[in-house]
């Protein structure tokens, strides 16, 4: 009995667990998406906006890196 | 980022900028940008939260087990004009190949008008 | 009582196998599939580079290093010396080079810096005058560096080039033990290969800026 308890729980735990685990929860970046916004400062001394900056303007090449300073 | 700096004539003509994100400050980043003598912007997302929503932590979760901000991996994204993504690539930037997307994807552009 | 086969008392059989051992003894380098030769030699006394360069090759001692699928270097030769490690020198041409500016002396000030930046050797440049290689503009380094913690030291030359609307680079660095000697002779053969180098076709970016062009951008 407590076997059978056991696995119908692990039964509904499992997609929730698969759920968290890819993506931890937030769907993963396709081509095709509407590319999310943002706004932040830049190594320019200035605030650098998506909308304001580039949408309507220029195609956007962005590329991210973890660290300054690191071989790139 | 070296490559991308070679290339800012190139995007110049294709209707395209560049940018830099990384986990460094402002301040940091400006040293580093004028080290390399880089000549467009790095902008910082010290929180990573960025690199969350561009999938830049595709690949590892963005907290470690101790609930430490991890670093995020390498990825290049482009953007067209209209907001939408339109390339993805982990690791180092392949410029050629984004210097030949990028060409078509103006051409596109230029056809539909 | 069982008669062991004679296998190899058969007529046939020895046919077989000394037809196998005259096929596998001699005949391996050419039962193995043709690999599209690199380096094609001229009646100039030069070699082409598949068909992309042409160009005038060290000795037969030192090796050729191709690297074709993108890195720091295309195409190179090394040379193994006599002496104690690190002994040998190698050279290339670096279609690449550090940095991003496109005018030669910003480039140049900004590729010392980072010029075997990861090898622990701080380069101080010994010369630093205008070139012309291949008719073109060229800026010519003349580097050394030492690193007495890993007991090696290293010297280059470099020539950094204006091609078009980029900068490549011809380098040569020559390793020695702290207490070896360098050598003039590997650096008079990269003279010869860098003096010599032509472009046979159009590289990428120049074929790229045509696209443009036809594209009306």
């Amino acid at each position: 009995m407590a076997k059978k308890k056991f696995f119908f729980m692990a039964l509904i735990a499992l997609p929730v667990f698969l759920a968290f685990g890819m993506g931890n929860g937030w769907a993963q970046l396709k081509v095709g998406d509407e590319a999310p916004s943002f706004s932040l400062p830049s190594s320019q001394g200035k605030l650098v906006d998506y909308y304001r900056d580039y949408y309507g303007k220029h195609h956007l090449v962005m590329t991210f890196f973890p660290a300054a300073f690191t071989p790139t | 980022m070296d490559a991308h700096n070679r290339d800012l004539y190139l995007y110049k003509r294709l209707n395209a900028q560049v940018l830099g994100v990384s986990m460094d400050d402002p301040i940091t980043n400006k040293f580093f940008a004028e080290s390399l003598a880089m000549e467009f912007p790095i902008i910082s997302n010290v929180v990573g939260w960025m690199a969350k929503s561009y999938g830049a932590y595709s690949e590892k979760p963005p907290f470690g087990p101790d609930g430490s901000i991890n670093t995020f991996a390498r990825r290049t994204v482009v953007i067209d004009k209209k907001g939408i993504v339109r390339y993805i690539k982990n690791g180092s930037p392949d410029n050629k190949e984004i210097l030949m997307f990028l060409l078509k994807m103006e051409k596109d552009f230029r056809g539909q008008k | 009582m069982k008669e062991k086969p004679k296998v190899f008392g058969t007529p046939g059989i020895r046919v077989c196998v000394a037809v196998m051992i005259a096929v596998f003894g001699f005949g391996c380098a050419g039962m193995q599939p043709e690999k599209p030769k690199t380096l094609t030699s001229t009646d100039r006394g030069t070699v082409l580079f598949l068909d992309r360069y042409e160009l005038k090759r060290p000795p037969q001692n030192w090796a050729l290093m191709k690297n074709l699928e993108g890195g720091d270097f295309e195409l190179g030769f090394l040379l193994f010396e006599k002496g104690e490690f690190p002994s040998q020198t190698t050279f290339m041409f670096d279609e690449e080079p550090y940095g991003g500016s496109q005018d030669l002396a910003t480039r140049a000030k900004y590729y010392c810096t980072r010029f075997l930046f990861n090898s622990g050797i701080e380069v101080r440049v010994t010369k630093e005058e205008k070139a012309t290689i291949d008719g073109k503009d060229a800026i010519a380094l003349s580097m050394e560096g030492e690193n007495p913690n890993r007991n090696e030291k290293a010297k280059s030359k470099v020539y950094l080039v204006k091609k078009g609307n980029r900068i490549i680079s011809f380098v040569c660095t020559m390793w020695r033990p702290m207490n070896g000697t360098y050598a003039q002779e590997p650096f008079d053969y990269f003279e010869t290969f860098a003096q010599s180098f032509k472009f046979l076709k159009k590289d990428f970016y120049e074929g790229f800026e045509e696209e443009l062009t036809k594209a009306g951008l």
